[in-house]
């Protein structure tokens, strides 16, 4: 008789838990189906503070069922192909509550630039690789089923800054100290990612070394765009301008540009930058002078005098003038002849003076000299009588 | 009357013992032969698509290889219990028949944590990444669960046992 109860709650024992465990089972599936469909991620933000950016998705989830979800917890690393840190992401593991609506929680993946070597940093902007994407997720639907996800692949990764290129220098514009100039700016963005930074130029003289030149460039360069901009930069003169003003010259110079986001020098390129100077008082030409008298004691002496301003740029002003020396005395002077010489034109003109002439038969010096805007230079020519 | 082992029993009610066993025994070949062995046409079925075989790989490490047959093995066990009910025999089939659905739940719940590796790049077309997704559900207590009424079945198969002895 005992026998049979135990059999009959045996029965009974095993037609509870099954359904039981059935129910469990039901109610479990639709808990994690009503939180999975709950979960909402929201507009990211970006939060930089020194050389961290900081990315935080809100993430909203509701749990309707009647089981606590526990242990949520988000973690993800992106690593280069040498294993490098590049980003990583988390969360403070946290749990919702059966019945909780809407709680909020953030998932942030921070970037700390000032820790990726600046060659990876550069790396990263200017050649196209492959990343690393280590992703881990896990929750729990307390006490009875626990998930654990891995994320783990490669990502090619396109360089925000492709196909780097600097055009040939233009002059725009100089004063006494300084040569204004620009140079176009060339690059590919095939990233997803914007470029929104400063482009910051640094000229060197090749020989040197010294600092001769600087300029900055605003650069925004939305994702899948090209960018063109024109780079401006003031150019230092050497002190002797007047060497300028007679002969040519190509400035010989190491152009380092550095690309700045968020106020950290992210990539930086060097190149080679050659600007030419062309004389602005070309091939002077000093003709053979011709002597007529002018009266008993003076002779009008006329020097033939002319140049080609092979400068592009500059239009030459000033005054050009000549005198003849005897000894350490001057004895004759013309009047200063007005030059105007837009680039790439001729100047031609003829030096008058009066010269004694007792002075035309004694050893001197013709001299020639030239006042502009550049400086003054002058030319001695021997004359023997 | 027919005789079953220690059993008289009436020719309608061997006939509604073999129904009944047959009934029984069919549905339980159904439930845990016939979908898990062919799970995945009846998905595709269910689905109206063919599924693809990245996808096909997944859904298929969902199930562990032994687990039909030892659905199949459930089919005859359930016939007989239902057929010698009442018998000597009764309380050895019960015992047997709740040994083999303990192993068809261990097997099911693969032992109390599923892991399933899942090439997401393969599943989800135009991702310009090769991405692998592995996932750990562990349901070890949801099995100790699925595994109380068996031992139960064992329990009351001695039982019977005893009150036959």
């Amino acid at each position: 008789m005992r026998l049979s109860t135990g059999i009959k709650l045996f029965n009974a024992l095993i037609v509870l838990t099954v359904v039981a465990a059935s129910a469990v089972t039901f109610l479990v599936a639709m808990n994690a189906i009503a939180v999975v469909s709950s979960l909402r991620v929201g507009e990211p933000s970006f939060n930089s503070s020194g050389s961290v950016v900081e990315i935080s998705f809100p993430i909203s989830v509701s749990n309707s069922g009647p089981f606590d979800v526990s242990d949520i917890r988000v973690s993800a690393d992106l690593k280069d192909e040498d294993g490098g840190l590049i980003a990583s992401a988390s969360s403070q593991p946290f749990s919702v509550p059966a019945g909780a609506r809407g709680a909020q929680r953030s998932v942030s993946i921070r970037i700390d630039l000032s820790e990726i070597p600046q060659e990876r940093l550069s790396a990263l902007f200017s050649q196209a690789r492959n990343l690393t994407l280590s992703a881990s997720a896990g929750a729990a639907l307390v006490p009875f089923v626990s998930v654990s996800a891995h994320l783990s692949g490669s990502i090619p990764w396109e360089p925000p800054v492709k196909d780097f290129e600097l055009g040939e220098p233009v002059l725009l514009g100089y004063n006494s100290t300084h040569l204004v100039a620009s140079m176009p700016v060339r690059f590919e963005n095939p990233s997803g990612i914007s470029v929104e930074g400063s482009v910051n130029f640094l000229l060197v003289d090749a020989d040197t070394g010294s600092e001769i030149g600087s300029g900055h460039l605003e650069v925004e360069a939305p994702p899948r765009s090209e960018f063109a901009g024109e780079l401006q930069f003031s150019l230092r003169l050497p002190e002797n301008t007047t060497a300028l003003m007679l002969e040519g010259r190509t400035f010989r110079c190491n152009a380092t540009l550095g690309f700045k986001i968020f106020g950290i020098q992210v990539h930086s390129v060097s190149t080679p930058v050659e600007m030419v100077w062309d004389p602005p008082v070309a091939s002077p030409y000093l003709g053979s002078p011709s002597v007529t008298p002018y009266n008993s004691t003076h002779s009008v002496f006329i020097l033939p005098f002319a140049f080609t301003n092979a400068n592009k740029l500059i239009t030459l002003n000033g005054s050009v003038k000549a005198g003849l020396v005897v000894g350490s005395s001057l004895v004759a002077e013309c009047q200063p002849v007005p030059v105007h010489v837009p680039p790439g034109s001729g100047f031609v003109c003829d030096l008058e003076m009066l010269v004694p002439n007792w002075a035309l038969s004694v050893p001197g010096t013709l001299v020639l000299s030239m006042d502009t805007q550049l400086g003054s230079t002058s030319l001695e020519v021997p004359v023997n009588g | 009357m027919v005789r079953l082992i220690d059993l008289d029993v009436s020719g309608a009610s061997l006939a509604a013992r073999l129904a009944l066993g047959a009934i029984l025994g069919g549905l339980a070949f159904l439930v845990f032969y016939y979908v898990p062995a062919n799970l995945l046409g009846i998905a595709s079925n269910l689905a109206g698509v063919e599924i693809p075989p990245q996808a096909a790989g997944v859904i298929s490490s969902l199930i562990e290889p032994a687990l039909p047959f030892v659905g199949l093995a459930l089919a005859p066990a359930i016939f007989l219990c239902a057929l010698f009910r009442g018998t000597k025999a009764y309380g050895p089939l019960t015992i047997a028949l709740s040994l083999i659905f303990a192993a068809y739940v261990f097997l099911f719940f693969h032992g109390g944590a599923i892991s399933v590796a899942a090439p997401v790049d393969q599943l989800v077309g135009g991702l310009p990444m090769e991405l692998s997704l592995s996932i750990r559900v562990d349901m070890a207590m949801l099995m100790a669960l699925f595994l109380v009424p068996p031992a139960l079945g064992v329990a009351k198969g001695v039982l019977l046992m005893m009150k036959r002895d």
